[in-house]
């Protein structure tokens, strides 16, 4: 009896906890957007007088959101893993909890760790059928970005970008850390726009494989990610 | 007090329940290694292997359910494909590699020719998802497997919520292949003491171990590495192996060293299934690697055998198959499951 009465406090008081942390956090939210505004799936953007390009997917993951403050972790995100996918929701929304003293920096990894990609096959959002995982070789795609735009030469005028590897000398996943005010709810803008500017897609339109482009290309990303300014 | 001995009683009875299911499908001899899969991320039961088996044998897992993954991998021919150079999937497409033979698998860690794979669980999505293969994707399999007769019940049984997921359909898969054990061939019962090598067998073994064993490791026979053997690329397929992988110029040729055992039931041989009998592939090593040849270091020049080494290794290397392997019930489809009610 003692036994199942101690299982039952304790399972309540993680219960109670996991309630008060969900009501005392706030929100992060990631909005997909084209440089300032809200990105728009399927529809071309004007790059120059004569050529234009669209997004027809971007996914991608996101892990091990930490909060700081003097440099000191104060916060995380209930959540360890998290897929980002602008087919789904142009806003991705995560709670978090800060455990005092607020926060002054937000800072997190685009892709997954080394550590969780050995470990292969997982459920949840690590599923295969989240479509983030390759079928002809071990390991996650951390970044996914598929479009067409009239600069590629590729059929269809096609571009794909599927940036992954673990393995060094092909390690793809990138920290990222953004200073910010400790404000209820943090938005942090994920500016395509700034992808294009930091990769030319008429030289290069398609890396779907670990290798030295896609290892150039995820040293790119971090510009990507802004704290979003009203 | 009485709670608390319940509580005990009932973990004993599952951990014993666990380790005799393991105790019967993953029996192995004391020789052998430690497995390097990883069983606590995905632990054996009886239930899930008996459903991992149906799932392993259905070709609904194909694009037009006609192809399974028993097509290309038979019980009968130790889990490889008899006979057929490059493996065989759907609307007779033909591959660009051999269908390898599958048994202890949970000592390997690299997957297909060039180990494009490094875990047991994902290997399944490639042959699902090619289309010289099975030609479909993980999200189509599970659709049919959800709106099919039977698998919604047997999940059921096996997972509390029921629900039909990647992670769990590959898994699985890893469950049935993992009970996939080879270790009773001759060789095995002499390491144990109850038989004896002849003459001959033995000196194929002296042989074997002289020129082989660095890489075909015992008692696996295989150190599961990548080598280049020497084999001249064919110009049809232009498979230039691990190469692809690791984007490695030394890399350019290595293909996975494949394990010896089973070898008469597992024709035809290498990476192109190039050679139909175990004599071509001796006379590879012997004549067919040039002087100067980029090779494997063991092998630089070729190995030196006479024609009666060569008769001698061969009658060794026969004492790795296993046919209570090839025959086991346990292994081969279920009927029942297959057969409409």
């Amino acid at each position: 009896m003692k036994i199942a009465f101690s299982l039952f406090l304790s399972l309540f008081s993680i219960l109670y906890t996991h309630a008060i942390a969900q009501k005392r956090s706030t929100e992060l939210i990631f909005n997909f957007v084209y440089h300032k505004t809200p990105l728009a799936l399927d529809t071309f953007y004007k790059i120059s007088e004569k050529d234009s390009l669209s997004i027809q997917q971007i996914k991608l993951y996101i892990s091990d959101i930490t909060f700081l403050k003097d440099g000191k972790k104060t916060g995380e995100t209930l959540e360890k893993y998290h897929v980002l996918d602008a087919q789904n929701n142009l806003h991705y929304k995560t709670p978090y909890k800060i455990k005092r003293n607020g926060f002054d920096t937000v800072s997190f990894t685009i892709g997954l760790d080394a550590e969780t990609q050995k470990k292969g096959i997982q459920g949840g959002v690590l599923d295969p059928i989240n479509g983030m995982y390759w079928t002809w070789q071990s390991g996650f795609i951390n970044f996914k970005l598929e479009g067409t735009s009239s600069l590629c030469t590729t059929r269809k005028n096609n571009f794909q970008f599927h940036i992954g590897g673990y393995k060094e000398p092909f390690q793809t996943s990138r920290k990222v850390s953004l200073v910010c005010t400790n404000s209820e709810n943090l938005n942090i803008d994920i500016n395509l726009a700034a992808f294009f500017e930091a990769t030319n897609i008429s030289e290069q339109s398609q890396v779907m494989s670990p290798n030295e482009s896609a290892v150039a290309i995820s040293k790119t990303l971090p510009v990507l990610f802004l704290i979003h300014e009203e | 007090m009485k709670n608390n001995t319940i509580i005990l009683g009932c973990i004993i009875l599952l951990t014993t329940s666990y380790c005799s299911v393991l105790k019967s499908q993953l029996e192995t001899p004391s020789y052998f290694p430690k497995p390097s899969y990883s069983f606590e991320n995905n632990p054996i039961s009886k239930k899930q292997i008996e459903l991992g088996r149906n799932l392993f044998y259905d070709p609904i897992l194909s694009a037009d359910n006609s192809i399974s993954c028993a097509s290309c991998h038979s019980s009968y021919a130790g889990f490889a494909h008899t006979d057929h150079d490059l493996s065989h999937g759907i609307e007779d497409r033909i591959g660009a590699r051999n269908a390898p033979p599958l048994f202890n698998l949970a000592w390997q860690y690299n997957f297909m020719w060039d180990g494009a794979i490094d875990n047991l669980d994902a290997q399944a999505l490639a042959p699902i998802s090619h289309k010289a293969e099975m030609g479909s994707d993980l999200n189509t399999v599970l659709s049919k497997l959800k709106e099919h007769p039977k698998y919604p019940a047997l999940f059921k049984a096996v997972y509390q919520d029921g629900n039909i997921t990647g992670e769990r359909l590959l898994k699985l898969l890893s469950q049935f292949q993992l009970t996939l054990i080879s270790a009773n061939a001759k060789y095995d019962r002499v390491n144990q003491g109850n038989e004896t090598f002849t003459a001959q067998e033995l000196n194929g073994y002296s042989l074997f171990k002289a020129n082989c064993a660095s890489c075909h490791k015992e008692p696996l026979f295989s150190n599961f590495e990548f080598a280049n053997n020497g084999l001249p690329v064919d110009t049809t397929l232009n498979d230039w192996g691990r190469y692809k992988v690791t984007n490695i110029s030394k890399d350019s040729l290595q293909f996975k060293i494949p394990s010896l055992r089973n070898l008469t039931y597992t024709y035809p041989y290498m990476h192109d299934g190039r050679f139909k009998k175990l004599g071509q592939v001796i006379n590879h090593y012997v004549n067919g690697i040039k002087e100067n040849q980029a090779v494997a270091e063991t092998i630089k020049g070729g190995i030196k055998l006479t024609k009666n080494e060569q008769i001698d290794l061969i009658t060794f290397l026969l004492t790795l198959d296993d046919e209570s392997f090839v025959t086991n019930e346990k292994f081969k489809i279920n009927r029942a499951f297959f057969i409409e009610d």
